[in-house]
């Protein structure tokens, strides 16, 4: 990219910035000097803005990060590559940020980049020989907790080893390895406690709840089949989206009281859900998707809602799914059939389309930033 | 060192032990044959068949040189084709999974034939060129266009034939190659006549560490290892001057570890595929024609890490073919497979299919025109296949001492059936998928003069009911006929050959311009509509140059490939870049007697070029092969 184009973006950038948080005469300003002098340019051009993290093709080394900068509207693809290729690497399952730095879990290499997270410029990368199908990352007290799958049965696909690895980020060092139910996968800090759902596609019904004090495995919560998605309600409550047995429709939400570690509230949802879930930027309203359906349920139901939100009509395959956590708007990836750059769709809060752009091949995370 | 590795490796497994020992045994015979032999001269056998490009007239068939098949002769036959055509193969890595494109089409629109016997995977429809070591064949041709109605399933983009044979003139030879990333070749070949019965045997062995540095990287390439070993045999018996047995066999055995994706981490991905191809027959040839009958046998087994699949087939055929006195040709043929699919993913009730293919040919040729006409019908269990006509013409336009100018055209229909993946895979197969069809048109121009050969043709297909794995709405994926894609393009050629006094420079060049459209595609994938397919580039080009002065050759390969798009939409992000490599030999050789010795020294990727061929999947820099050859000749009277 050259001089001028680094040049106008900063100063989009700049402006983007402005126009969520100060007036619009200030903003020029700021604009202007900022162009004019290299010193007050943010700390990146990717401060601020949604990261879009794309699966890539299996086997193909072709995953990448996206980014979208809010408001500007020009989508910026592969703005990470590894050391050694043209992408980011092979299967980009998914990326959390934590004092500065991005960590992006890439579950074909069975690795961890850490970049700045907002210059996304490389900083280092965990490798361990035990670092087998890695799905996602949680930093806490300078640790890194990621879900691993580990090794297929003999012979089969069915996981036989899933668990927990911490791993000290001065050395690299794994601390622990700390054994959960099969297929752990979204991992999420509430309260004193690291909470991990084990999904393994349906076969696994349990949240372990992991104590990052001690790193030990504290209960194994029964939640209902395929637990995946993970957030915080506005009341300091962790909620559990349960996909359900395959090919069935006994998809849950569960509510889990992060303190007391029991469950509070089951509620069927009679279809089987993807494995997203989100909150509104309030944390009063649960987001969820079956397929093109994408549904709203506030924290304070007991029952699932019996009509969508709205319909998704533009997507193809729904793999992604995301909420923007100032402006409430939902993201949508598109996978379409997973060997051609797929798409985003962003709808308002009420379901109405706002705009549209191509991401990588399977698009499968939203991360805001 | 040498054979301490190779029994290093053999101990692995006591079954292959075994089949050495029988491989061994039958070269041994051969050298005991061969004392013994002297002066009993057979009466040369009559048993003629008409040559393939005479019922192909239009188009194309190319014979591949056979001294610069000898330069190459520890590669696979990928590696060589794609410097011998504008031929492009998607490898998955060095030594890995390889699948042809040719004149547009996917890896599956090639049918590859080994004496007779289509060897595309029925499992996954295409061939694995890293599985044809080039040193199993003794005949390679390659058709170029249209041809299901001479060769069945799969004849859209081109077809490829291979001919393990006898080879009487070379009782014993032994070629012994060391290269870089410790790589090995060895192969021992004996052929004897006894009576009425001629063999033939080789057996070869090739392993590789494979753990070359990654061009453009500090590292090296990682669990990448193969080792390849395979037997073949041809054996005949004359039961008189114009009726013979034949024998061939061939097992071949890799196990590969599979190089994953440049920066992988803890891979441990292994595969090991296991071949057994048996086809015995009989011909005869008197003035009622020439029969043929065969019968065979093709046992694949794949074991991905311990996942094994294994497809077994029995083939049967027949053939007659008869001369009118009106230099009319015909042919009728009748072929048999008998499939059975053999694995955990087709359910416990092992799918047995049936396809029967019966054709015929005509061939006749006037003063200036040769045409042929080929029809075929084949039958496949469960589904209904066209009949698939072929009229080709050529036309010599101009002929005289310096001059020949040859017009060719031809049409045809064509067809693939499902594969058994497509049709039995248990939850997603659709047994009543339908056969992918495709109309291809070819013009072409061929010019001789003196020593040179200039060629040009263009050509054009569409290719309808394309087999794809489409999400259903459940998020499975499952086979459908949804996709259209037309192919035009053209390609031209060169070939030149020289002396000067005892130097002999030989040379080809050619050039293919492919555009391989998408029109029509599943819901989910619309994006690829108007746009290339994907690991099909549009400019290839490739260009081999043979010199010789008096014992020394030098052979230069050059092979292009322009930008081949990896993403269905043709996204610039996803591209791979166009690259040239070069691969350079040097050899001399010496005949004492009647003995040839020879050594060469090959340099691959000369240039030190990085390049994928497939997404992700590193290839060697520079490299470096020494050979040493060591052939005792007939002698001849």
């Amino acid at each position: 990219m050259n001089f001028l184009n680094v040049l106008m973006y900063s100063c989009m950038h700049n402006l983007h910035i402005c126009s969520r948080h100060l007036s619009y005469v200030f903003c020029i300003s700021i604009l202007l000097y900022g162009c004019a002098h290299e010193d007050a340019t943010p700390k990146g051009r990717y401060e601020s803005g949604a990261v879009i993290v794309n699966e890539g093709g299996f086997g193909s080394s072709n995953g990448t990060l996206s980014f979208y900068p809010l408001n500007a509207g020009v989508v910026e693809q592969n703005i990470f590559r590894n050391g050694q290729g043209d992408f980011a690497g092979d299967v980009v399952q998914s990326i959390a940020f934590h004092g500065g730095k991005g960590y992006i879990v890439i579950n074909g290499d069975n690795k961890v980049e850490i970049v700045d997270s907002n210059t996304f410029e490389s900083i280092g990368t965990i490798t361990n020989e035990v670092l087998d199908k890695p799905r996602y990352i949680e930093v806490i007290n300078n640790n890194a907790y990621i879900s691993v799958w580990g090794p297929y049965e003999n012979g089969g696909f069915s996981l036989v080893d899933s668990y927990v690895l911490v791993i000290d980020l001065m050395t690299n060092e794994v601390i622990k390895k700390i054994e959960t139910d099969e297929g752990t996968e979204q991992l999420l800090r509430a309260g004193n406690y690291l909470f991990a759902s084990n999904y393994n596609y349906g076969a696994s019904t349990t949240v372990a709840v992991i104590d990052p004090a001690d790193n030990t495995l504290v209960d194994q919560l029964e939640v209902g089949s395929g637990p995946a998605g993970l957030v915080i309600d506005a009341n300091g409550k962790v909620w559990v989206l349960c996909t359900g047995d395959f090919g069935s429709s006994n998809g849950m939400l569960v509510r889990i009281n992060p303190s007391m570690l029991t469950v509070e509230e089951s509620i069927p949802l009679h279809i089987n859900p993807d494995v997203d879930l989100a909150i509104t930027p309030d944390g009063s309203s649960l987001v969820y998707t079956g397929g093109i359906n994408v549904y709203s349920m506030p924290i304070s139901s007991t029952v699932a809602p019996d009509s969508p939100l709205f319909i998704a009509s533009d997507v193809v395959s729904n793999y992604a799914l995301g909420v923007d956590p100032t402006t409430g708007d939902i993201w949508i990836g598109d996978a379409l059939n997973f060997v051609s750059a797929g798409k985003v769709f962003v709808y308002d809060a009420m379901g109405n389309a706002k705009t549209s752009f191509v991401a990588g091949i399977g698009p499968t995370q939203f991360m805001f930033k | 060192m040498r054979l301490a590795n190779l029994g290093l490796h053999l101990s692995r497994s006591h079954d292959m032990h075994m089949r050495l020992g029988f491989a061994l045994m039958v070269i041994v015979a051969s050298f005991g044959a061969q004392a013994q032999r002297d002066s009993i001269l057979l009466k040369p056998v009559t048993v003629y068949g008409l040559p393939e490009e005479k019922y192909l007239a239009g188009s194309h068939v190319f014979q591949l040189d056979s001294t610069l098949q000898r330069q190459q002769i520890s590669g696979h036959l990928g590696e060589f084709l794609s410097f011998q055509f504008p031929i492009y193969f998607r490898n998955y890595g060095n030594g890995m999974l390889s699948g042809i494109s040719m004149r547009g089409t996917s890896p599956q629109h090639v049918a590859v034939r080994w004496n007779g016997i289509n060897i595309n995977s029925f499992s996954l429809g295409q061939a694995d060129f890293s599985l044809l070591p080039v040193v199993a064949f003794d005949d390679v041709k390659v058709h170029v266009g249209g041809g299901s109605a001479r060769f069945g399933s799969g004849a859209f983009g081109g077809s490829v034939l291979l001919t393990s044979a006898d080879d009487q003139d070379h009782p014993v030879s032994f070629i012994q190659e060391v290269g870089s990333f410790g790589r090995y070749f060895t192969s021992l070949r004996g052929a004897f006549q006894a009576g009425k019965l001629s063999s033939s045997s080789s057996f070869y062995h090739l392993q590789s560490k494979n753990n070359f540095p990654i061009p453009g990287s500090d590292e090296r390439q990682t669990h990448a290892s193969f080792v390849q070993q395979g037997f073949v045999q041809h054996l005949q018996y004359n039961l008189s001057a114009s009726r013979k047995l034949e024998l061939n066999y061939w097992l071949h055995d890799a196990d590969r570890d599979i190089q994953p994706t440049i920066g992988n981490e803890n891979n441990a991905d292994t595969q090991a595929d296991r071949s057994h191809r048996i086809s015995f027959s009989y011909a005869q040839n008197n003035k009622y024609g020439l029969l043929k009958a065969g019968a065979g046998i093709v046992d694949d087994k794949i074991i991905y890490n311990s996942m094994k699949s294994e497809i077994f087939r029995w083939i049967g055929s027949a053939s007659h073919q008869y001369t009118f006195a009106n230099r009319l040709n015909v042919s009728l043929n009748a072929e048999w497979n008998h499939i059975i699919g053999k694995m955990e993913a087709y359910g416990a009730e092992e799918p047995v299919e049936d396809r029967v293919d019966l054709s015929g040919s005509l061939q006749k040729s006037f003063q200036k025109v040769s045409v042929a006409f080929n029809l075929r019908q084949p039958f496949v269990s469960r589904l209904s296949a066209p009949i698939l006509p072929y009229l080709g013409v050529d036309v010599e336009l101009v002929e005289n001492a310096l001059h020949r100018l040859t017009f060719s055209a031809n049409g045809s229909k064509n067809f693939r059936a499902p594969t058994m993946n497509d049709r039995y895979w248990l939850d997603a197969g659709r047994k009543e998928l339908q056969p992918e069809t495709s109309y291809a048109a070819e013009v072409g121009l061929r010019w001789r003069y003196q020593t040179f050969l200039i060629t040009a043709s263009g050509f054009g297909q569409h290719i309808d009911e394309w087999i794809q794995w489409v999400p259903e709405p459940s998020g499975i994926y499952r086979p459908e006929n949804v996709k259209q894609v037309s192919i035009n393009g053209f390609e031209t050629g060169m070939e030149a050959f020289f002396t000067f006094g005892e130097y002999a420079l030989r040379g080809k060049v050619d050039y293919q311009f492919t555009r391989s459209i998408t029109k029509q595609a599943h819901t989910a994938d619309q994006t690829a509509i108007g746009k290339q397919l994907t690991y099909t580039p549009v400019h290839a080009a490739s260009a081999t140059i043979g010199s010789t002065f008096r014992t020394w050759s030098s052979s230069f390969f050059l092979q292009y490939t322009g930008t081949r798009f990896t993403e269905a939409s043709n996204s610039p992000v996803y591209a791979l870049d166009p690259f040239a490599i070069v691969d350079f030999s040097i050899g001399k050789s010496w005949t004492p007697k009647q003995h040839s010795i020879e050594f060469q020294l090959l340099v691959k990727n000369v240039l030190n070029t990085k390049y994928q061929l497939y997404s992700g999947r590193a290839m060697p820099g520079r490299n470096y092969n020494v050979k040493v050859l060591y052939q005792l000749n007939r002698k001849h009277k």
